[in-house]
This record gives C-alpha cells, structure tokens and sequence, in this order.
C-alpha cells in the first residue's frame, strides 16, 4: 500500500480558512472514513462523517437538543435576512429619492440634500484593485517560499509571523500610516514622481502624503497575510505526486512549483485574491486615516485625495441629521455590503472548485 | 549559456525573489511594532491603568476608562455572540451532508463573515439606536456579536470534526441519548479547539473600531453601566 507522507498537525486556524461545506457524497464505506479519521490528525473538509438522524428520537433531552441546535443555526439564516431588510428599509427614502443616478452622480452636498455615490465607489475599487496588484505577486510568492523553498525547520515560524500581521488590529495600522507612511511618502516618493512625471494624468497633484497611494500601500500589506494563508493551503492540498513527476523529470524547484504546483492550484490561488479583494473593499479604519476624505469628484491620479465607501460612512455617519443624510449613507452601506458578499461568494466557489478538485 | 545553465540560473534568482518578498512582507510588521513600541512604551506606566483620561491639555491621566469600555463590550458581545456561535457550530458538525438547511447555514455564516465591520455598526445603529433610542454597550455588542459569530461558528465546527465517530458511536453504542453523548463526551472532547474558537472570535473583535464609531461613541468618564455611552480604545 502506497504510504503517506507524514500529516501535518491540524491547526484550526488553516482548518478556518478551507471552506467547510464540501462534503463526500454518503456513498463512501463507514470503514474507510473511519480508518482515515483515526489515521490522520488532519480531517480535511472532504471527509465525512457517516448520515445519521437526531431530531427523530423519543428522548425529550434529544428533541429539546434538537431543537436548540436548529434553533441556533436557523437564527443565523434569519439574521442574515434581516441585515438586508434592515439596510434596504433603512435607505428606501435615499433610493426612492435618487433611484439609479446615485450610483453615477458626483454630487455629496449634505446641505442641498443631493447625494451621489460614484467618488466613493470608484474610490473603492480603484484603492483595492491598486492594492491587490501589490499584494497579490508579494503574498503569492511569500506562500510559495513557506510551501516549497524554505527549510522546514523555518516554515512555522515564518509562516507565523506572516499571519501575525493579520492579527494587528486596523486602527494600528491606520495610526502607524498616518504617522509613518504619510511622512515617508510626502517627503521622498511623491516629489520625485511629481517632478518627473507630474504632467502625466496618473501622478499629478501635490505632495501631502494622503491619497490613493498611500492607502492602497496600507491596504496591501493588510491583505497580503490573507493571499499568503489561502495560498499556502491550497499549495499544500497540492498532491505530492504533481512535485514528484515533475522533479523525477528532472525539474528544477522553481520550475516544479511554476509548471506542476501552481497550475493544479490556479483557481484556489485565484480565490484566496479575490477575498482578499472582498477584504480590502471593507476595510475602514486604516484607510480613512490615510485617503483624505474629500469628497469632490474622482480625481486618477495616485497622489490625489478621494473617498472609499467605508470611510465616507464612518466620517460623516455621526453628523448626519435628517432623514435623507442617513438614509444616503445608510444606501452607501448597502452597497458595500451587495460588492462584498458577490466577491466573497465568487471567492469561495473557486475555492471550494479547488478543494473538491484535489479531493 | 547552455539551457541548462539557464535553467539553474532562473532557479537561484527565484529563490533570492522570494527571499526579498519574505522580508518585504515582514519589514512592515516589525516597523509597526517597533514604531508602537518606542512612542508608547515609556507611557505604559500604572497611571495608564488605574486612571481616567486627564481633561483636554492636561497632561497625565490614563485609559482606565477605556480599558474598562474594551472589557465590557467584549463582555456583553460575548454574551450575545458565543451561543449562537457554539450552538450553530454544533448543529453544522452533525448535520447531515446533504442536508439542505445546514448548507444554507453555512452559507449563511459565510456572507456574515465577509461583512465590513462599519456594515455591521450601521446595521445595529439602524436595527437598536434608531428604535429604542440610546447608544451604548448593548448596539455596541450587538455589533460586535455579528462580526464574532461566524469565526465561533466555522472554528467550532472544525473542532467538533476532529473528534473521531468511534467516540460518538461508542456513547451510542452504551445507550446514551444523543445529547448526552455531546454533552458528556464529545464536547469534552473538542474542549480546546472550542476555547480556541472563543478565542479567536474575541480576537476578532477586540480590535474592531469602526462599528463601535456609531454605536458605542461616548464618554471619558469611567462608567460601568449598560446604557450609558462607552468609550472604545
């Protein structure tokens, strides 16, 4: 019998981050689910426990259990639908108002009443896609340093203290910009692009440190432990056998993981970015220190200052009087929330497509 | 340059790649933690601690107050958020495969758990401040329990996985109810997987800001009552 490679002791972390949900259809023997819970500490999303019903006993104690459970589990159904009722209720009087212009029109002029979303939305997706195209080759290649090159003795700490950047509370982050990166850009990076390229659309402005840059910096390093985590695990789901052929080829390490690793896991790869996409879209605190927070049109160019969704909520939310005000803001809220859950749904069924793939 | 030549040059300039992208990926947590730790490492005396905020221009005075703030709302979120986190991951760890419900569930905690952290502040300001009228600790957790439940959920889940079916079978097998053999045996068991869904739901939320901004804005004053305004770090 072919033996496995040694498993790696299970962390919850790594099981949080594969999705759950992909299970085997029932069809599998009891025995050989069974043998491979009790051989292995890692249980993998795709092995499966065999059916067996609950709810159907004559135990009181069983039924009340049944009950609580489903309960539980119903009431996370329930207050997703309400967080959408809740936002689409709460913003009817700014949709109805502006209807299909609010997503289009530059105008924010609380003291007129006339809102417009389009510099916080194109401010959004230009911050975001600005820094996943710094974070997304740095935390791939990171991910396969800790899969594929880097001694094995390192690979835990290392792999660690990349994720510890993912601990580090947002507003941190922000007040670490604000009072470092800022400075550093003002002073050194922006002079040098303005005075070269300064007529060009892309990098013209002044140099105050605050804008599009900076913060699409912050937020990349912000995102950069969640491709690199993803990453790693889909590269270790990875079957040995792809780096073995390829190395008995004659393959190089580079080329083993270019040509044979990267391929198999190509659509995980390409979830693991998108969430970290659907995180950069939300992410307040840090860029709202760093993005200027005007609110005049969307301005391409890098240095200049704009506005994402999140921080336009959170800078005016606790002024805003009236009705229209909050409900516009509250409208800005929804359709965070509606890009956010698409990315994350397309992000995790490419995930998903991965792990069911190498099953 | 022979391809082979080629082929090890290209072989050693990528490993000096991911080198470089290794330390550029850890050149910022170090500055962050360095930048913290020399602006505010000589503040960290027992002041901090024990006092309130001094008025505005003074100097001196803590975050005793805010500290406490932190405290209480990680309480009351927990109070909402760890039941129907650990009762959701239980009930999607012995949920049938192709059980429909559960897959909705888990669907379910997946969109919470994408949620932006200021849509969940404005979703407990639109769904308790507007209705009952106060800010406070209780939007303030509310807030917080929706962005900690899925974390609980998923990890509680994980933790219950790990438990082999021999376990559960065996309390079957002795007659006990089902309940039972959770409560008494596979439980127990998941124990420290469990604490660690707890764990990281709290760590989760413990440095959340922006849904605090609207719901639990308030005061430096040192108050441990539930519906006046707190103050968060």
């Amino acid at each position: 019998m072919h033996r496995c490679p040694p498993m790696e002791e299970a962390s919850l972390t790594s099981r949080e981050r594969v999705v759950p949900g992909v299970r085997l259809a029932p069809s599998r023997s009891d025995a050989a689910v069974l043998e491979k819970l009790v051989t292995s500490s890692t249980t993998p999303a795709e092995v499966r426990r065999p059916p067996h019903a609950v709810a159907a006993s004559s135990n009181l104690g069983d039924r009340i259990y049944s009950a609580l459970t489903t309960g539980f589990a119903g009431l996370v159904v329930a207050v997703l639908a309400l967080l959408f009722v809740i936002l689409v209720v709460q913003s009817r009087v700014s949709i109805t108002r502006f209807g299909f212009s609010f997503l289009t029109s530059s105008t924010w002029d609380p003291s007129r009443n006339i809102f417009g979303a389009f510099p916080a939305i194109a401010g959004t997706i230009y911050t975001s896609l600005l820094a996943l195209l710094l974070a997304a080759p740095i935390g791939l290649i990171v991910a396969i340093f800790l899969t594929e090159l880097a001694p094995r003795w390192m690979r835990s700490t290392l792999g660690f203290f990349v994720e510890l950047l993912a601990a580090i509370p947002s507003i941190v982050y922000g007040l670490w910009a604000l009072f470092v990166l800022v400075p550093l850009v003002q002073q050194h990076v922006e002079p040098f692009f303005i005075g070269h390229f300064g007529n060009t659309a892309l990098f013209s402005g002044y140099p105050i440190g605050l804008g599009f840059f900076t913060a699409s910096i912050i937020l990349a390093i912000m995102v950069l432990p969640t491709i690199s985590a993803i990453s790693r695990d889909v590269m270790k789901a990875v079957p040995g056998t792809q780096r073995e052929a390829m190395l008995a080829l004659g393959g190089t390490t580079w080329e083993t993981t270019w040509k044979a690793v990267i391929p198999y896991a190509r659509s995980g790869i390409i979830g693991a970015i998108l969430l970290a996409l659907g995180r950069a879209v939300g992410e307040t605190m840090a860029v709202q220190m760093v993005i200027g927070s005007t609110t005049g049109a969307f301005n391409i160019s890098l240095f200049s200052t704009g506005t994402t969704l999140p921080a336009q909520i959170v800078n005016q939310f606790t002024e805003a009087t009236g009705s229209i005000y909050p409900a516009a803001l509250i409208e800005l809220a929804l359709i965070l929330m509606i890009i956010t859950v698409i990315l994350n749904a397309l992000a995790r069924l490419l995930i998903w497509r991965m792990n069911r793939r190498s099953a | 340059m022979t391809t082979y030549m080629r082929r090890k040059v290209l072989n050693n300039a990528g490993y000096v790649l991911a080198v470089v992208c290794v330390i550029l990926a850890i050149i910022p947590l170090g500055a962050m933690i360095y930048y913290v730790l020399k602006e505010g490492g000589s503040d960290l005396t027992l002041n901090f601690f024990t006092q309130t905020p001094a008025p505005v221009g003074e100097s001196g005075g803590g975050m005793s107050s805010q500290i406490v703030g932190t405290i209480i709302l990680i309480i009351v979120a927990s109070i909402i958020g760890l039941p129907v986190g650990i009762m959701s991951g239980i009930y999607l760890a012995q949920a049938i495969g192709t059980n429909r419900f559960a897959s909705t569930v888990r669907f379910c905690t997946d969109v919470i758990a994408g949620t932006p952290s200021i849509v969940a502040g404005v979703v407990a300001y639109a769904a308790i401040v507007i209705p009952f009228g106060g800010f406070g600790a209780i939007p303030g957790g509310v807030a917080l329990a929706l962005l900690m439940f899925p974390t609980v959920t998923r990890a509680t889940e994980a933790a219950i996985d790990l438990v082999p079916e021999a376990m559960r079978e065996a309390g079957l097998a002795l007659g006990l109810p089902e309940w039972v053999t959770m409560a008494r045996i596979i439980l127990p068991a998941a124990r420290s997987g469990i604490v660690t869904a707890v764990m990281l739901g709290v760590a989760r939320v413990a440095g959340e800001t922006a849904p605090l901004y609207l719901t639990a804005f308030g005061n430096d004053v040192m108050t441990v009552s539930l519906k006046l305004s707190l103050i968060h770090i």
